[in-house]
């Protein structure tokens, strides 16, 4: 399946589904394509969803390594519906700390 | 087709199924139909400890099978493929030691026993909501159930059904390996097959099926070859045949890996009994359905049954598929009739 701006709902509302079955609760926060796509603000399809940061208990975070929770949920979602096992990853977290960016810049 | 759905179909499936062995290896039941293939007994009776928990009336002629033609049973054996099957080890223990016990002909109830407290239930609520009266030898073992009672129905398996192979052979080689060994051999016709295939279908650790193996080719009623470094063996079927009484090679029941199969039939009902009333969305269900039937592709792969062809499906469109594949299950076990 891709991800696409009929798709990505979908995808996410099934990652939430994993995580509630696995009694966890994760917040996520998705920039680039995946984010405009999931907007609706652009129909192109994208080739994953790029995760920068993860709210927990009210505080954000890097968003690697991933929870636990958060990667069996993903692998699960990856085997549904035909996906890339990383088609969601934290991909931008490493240009952020090339750029000396940590946790605790985030809450600013 | 809503789970609960699919639920009854495959019970009343795996029902049938399990009425019409029985009846045809000697259990007082009205099924008229014969099939080609033979039955593995010791998988037959887990399948049945498993399937009868919903079906007393099939739970109890099953004991009482048991009690009678315990001496074509493999007690080892049913240990052995006890593991492969979803099933409490306890609920595995009481039937064997309820038919372990000594009733000879007068049929006689099982001494009665207090209650036990937080002891499992034998057979599901559906079918059976009050027990008064534990029975002692399932209370022992943490199951509650009413005294088991021999119906004193059961008869010997009749050897001129294709189905009693089985227990033609545990006449002639004694119930273990041997008998097993050459259920395998002269009931598979699609070529010669290694050791470790053999062990596997024949529930028996590699290193004994091997010395067996041994044996019977040095004793000339199957042929050994080498295929690269490993052994292959083929029985002389139509030799077998003749002995048999059959007209030919043609006529030998036909092979079914039960050992795969009925484990597999029994985790699919069990599941599905599991999320028949569950209130999770179409999707979870379905990605629960897909973890399931990845866990058992080697099983259903090993009976013939084809789950690679179906068609894929994303989320939630999964659920057809699992019901096309739970309707090629309920099929393999009406072929071959």
């Amino acid at each position: 399946m891709e991800i696409t701006d009929k798709t990505i709902n979908l995808l996410l509302g099934a990652l939430a589904d994993q995580l509630r079955v696995l009694g966890s609760h994760v917040e996520i926060v998705v920039i680039g394509g995946s984010a405009l796509t999931a907007l609706g603000l652009v129909r192109r399809a994208t080739r994953d969803v790029d995760l920068l940061a993860i709210a927990e208990n009210g505080e954000l975070h890097l968003a690697e390594p991933l929870p636990q929770a958060l990667l069996a949920a993903r692998a699960a979602v990856a085997s549904d519906f035909g996906l890339a096992e990383n088609w969601l990853n934290p991909g931008p977290v490493d240009a952020l700390r090339v750029l000396g960016v940590v946790d605790a810049d985030l809450g600013d | 087709m809503r789970i609960s759905e699919i639920r009854d179909e495959v019970s009343q499936g795996l029902l049938d199924f399990a009425w019409r062995q029985w009846s045809q290896i000697g259990v007082s039941a009205t099924v008229e139909e014969t099939d080609r293939w033979t039955v593995d007994p010791e998988a037959l009776i887990l399948f049945t400890i498993g399937i009868g928990r919903r079906d007393p009336r099939l739970f109890d002629e099953m004991l009482d099978w048991m009690a009678f033609n315990h001496e074509l049973l493999s007690m080892q054996r049913l240990r052995n493929l006890a593991g492969r099957f979803p099933l409490p080890p306890g609920l595995v223990a009481a039937v064997t030691t309820w038919t372990r016990q000594t009733v000879p002909t007068n049929l006689l109830v099982s001494d009665q026993a207090s209650p036990v407290q937080d002891s499992e239930p034998v057979f599901s609520p559906d079918v059976l909501a009050f027990v008064s009266q534990p029975d002692p030898v399932f209370a022992q073992h943490g199951f509650n159930r009413p005294p088991a009672a021999r119906t004193g129905k059961s008869r010997e398996p009749n050897p001129a059904l294709p189905v009693n192979l089985s227990f033609r052979l545990r006449h002639l080689f004694g119930p273990g390996g041997r008998s097993e060994t050459m259920r395998v051999l002269l009931t598979y016709s699609d070529g010669p097959l290694d050791a470790a295939r053999i062990a596997d279908e024949a529930g028996f650790a590699k290193r004994n099926i091997s010395d067996v193996l041994a044996s019977l080719t040095a004793s000339g009623v199957i042929k050994a070859a080498w295929a690269g470094n490993e052994r292959h063996f083929t029985a002389y079927r139509e030799r077998w045949a003749l002995l048999l009484g059959l007209a030919g090679p043609a006529d030998m029941p036909s092979f079914v890996s039960w050992v795969h199969l009925l484990p597999a039939a029994l985790e699919i009902i069990m599941w599905l009994d599991e999320k028949a009333d569950t209130a999770e969305s179409d999707y979870l269900i379905a990605s629960q359905a897909r973890s399931l039937i990845n866990r058992l592709t080697r099983d259903l792969e090993a009976a013939d049954i084809d789950i690679q062809h179906q068609q894929p499906a994303h989320g939630a469109a999964y659920l057809p598929v699992f019901a096309e594949i739970s309707n090629a299950l309920l099929a393999r076990l009406r072929t071959a009739r």
